[in-house]
């Protein structure tokens, strides 16, 4: 009988651990990932244009891919761009159940002074504000010139924390597939 | 030693293999009452038809002993009236908001409900505006209503078709029973 040969695997599969219930509700952060909130304040509302808040998130997206940060999107909505006035709370548990790490949210707002002023605030999944960002620009002689330097200090800001907490950026050990979808509008 | 090991291990498989089995599925019945609540303010100045709606679960809805949508599970709606596109300047003074579906894992689980909200005028303004510009400051107070839908209201939807779901655990007894009356007698 080779009932002794066998007995090892069927221990081996006797100790597998069990099928543990299967929670839908949230997946389980494995690799670090960002997801992105933008919000466009009424201020922004009442003195730009949709077209300059779509770009900027579009130029930041930009950005921040081409510096290989690991951004989750959302396959439901993509990137959530927003005017509707959203708790830090609710962010959190829709990147929570994307499956992400941690929260970057932007805020893009035009002050009467200043053609544009984007803040753009790290979160970790706790709620705890891991660092803050900001630009804006208020000397240039048009709009176009102050989204430009605007959105230049804001890459050079955020340039500094790219790999940090919150930020975290592609590695060569860190396989992950490229997303099927950009920037999706909500 | 042998008659001590065949009976373990047969008892021991079979142990694994009710552990492995797929998780029972709960028939979740259409017009199943599920309570919502809004994870984002909506107002008719901004909301324009068609622009997504985040909500959330408000209460675990469950079938008998087993839990199928824990609280808090996404819930996604779109803007069903409010401004006609995005950067419109004009304000519908009024916003509804249809309930899509439920966002379980990697399922959809479709819903229906609407809610609606039409504004109100707060007497003072109105009265403020009479004195100070009479017949023309009420229609001006007016027209300056704006409806909003507040954050963590709450909304009732029903579950739109017949669907069956894992069981995801055990209904947790001691959350939903209300707790003792220390001075009832």
């Amino acid at each position: 009988m080779c009932l002794h040969k066998i007995v090892p695997f069927l221990l081996l599969l006797t100790l597998t651990p069990a099928h543990e219930a299967q929670d839908t509700s949230a997946k389980t952060p494995s690799d670090p990932a960002v997801y992105m909130v933008v919000f466009r304040t009424p201020a922004h509302v009442r003195h730009s244009s949709p077209q300059v808040f779509h770009g900027f998130t579009h130029d930041l997206w930009s950005f921040l891919r081409e510096k290989n940060v690991l951004l989750k999107v959302d396959p439901e909505r993509g990137t959530i761009e927003t005017e509707s006035e959203m708790s830090v709370g609710s962010m959190l548990n829709i990147a929570k159940q994307a499956g992400a790490t941690s929260l970057l949210f932007v805020t893009v707002d035009r002050p009467l002074s200043k053609w544009i002023k984007v803040t753009v605030q790290s979160y970790d999944l706790d709620g705890k504000l891991m660092w803050s960002e900001q630009a804006s620009d208020a000397g240039s002689m048009t709009g176009k010139g102050g989204y430009k330097k605007a959105l230049e200090r804001l890459q050079t800001s955020l340039a500094r924390r790219l790999g940090g907490p919150g930020l975290p950026v592609r590695t060569e050990a860190t396989i992950v597939p490229a997303p099927s979808e950009g920037v999706v509008k909500p | 030693m042998r008659r001590l090991l065949i009976p373990w291990l047969l008892f021991a498989l079979a142990g694994q293999a009710i552990a492995q089995a797929p998780p029972t599925l709960v028939s979740l019945p259409r017009d199943t009452e599920i309570k919502l609540k809004m994870a984002q303010t909506l107002t008719s100045k901004h909301a324009y038809v068609g622009e997504r709606v985040e909500l959330v679960v408000a209460e675990d809805v469950t079938v008998g002993d087993a839990l199928l949508v824990p609280k808090g599970t996404r819930v996604l709606g779109t803007v069903h009236f409010g401004k006609t596109k995005e950067g419109d300047k004009n304000n519908p003074h009024r916003v509804v908001i249809q309930v899509d579906y439920v966002r379980l894992g990697d399922r959809r689980i479709p819903l229906s409900g609407m809610h609606s909200d039409k504004g109100t005028v707060k007497k003072g303004t109105v009265v403020a505006s009479a004195i100070l510009l009479g017949l023309s400051g009420v229609l001006i107070a007016m027209n300056s209503r704006t409806a909003e839908i507040k954050e963590g209201a709450e909304i009732t939807a029903f579950v739109a078709e017949d669907v069956e779901l894992p069981a995801l655990g055990p209904v947790n007894k001691s959350a939903k029973e209300p707790a003792p009356n220390p001075g009832a007698r």
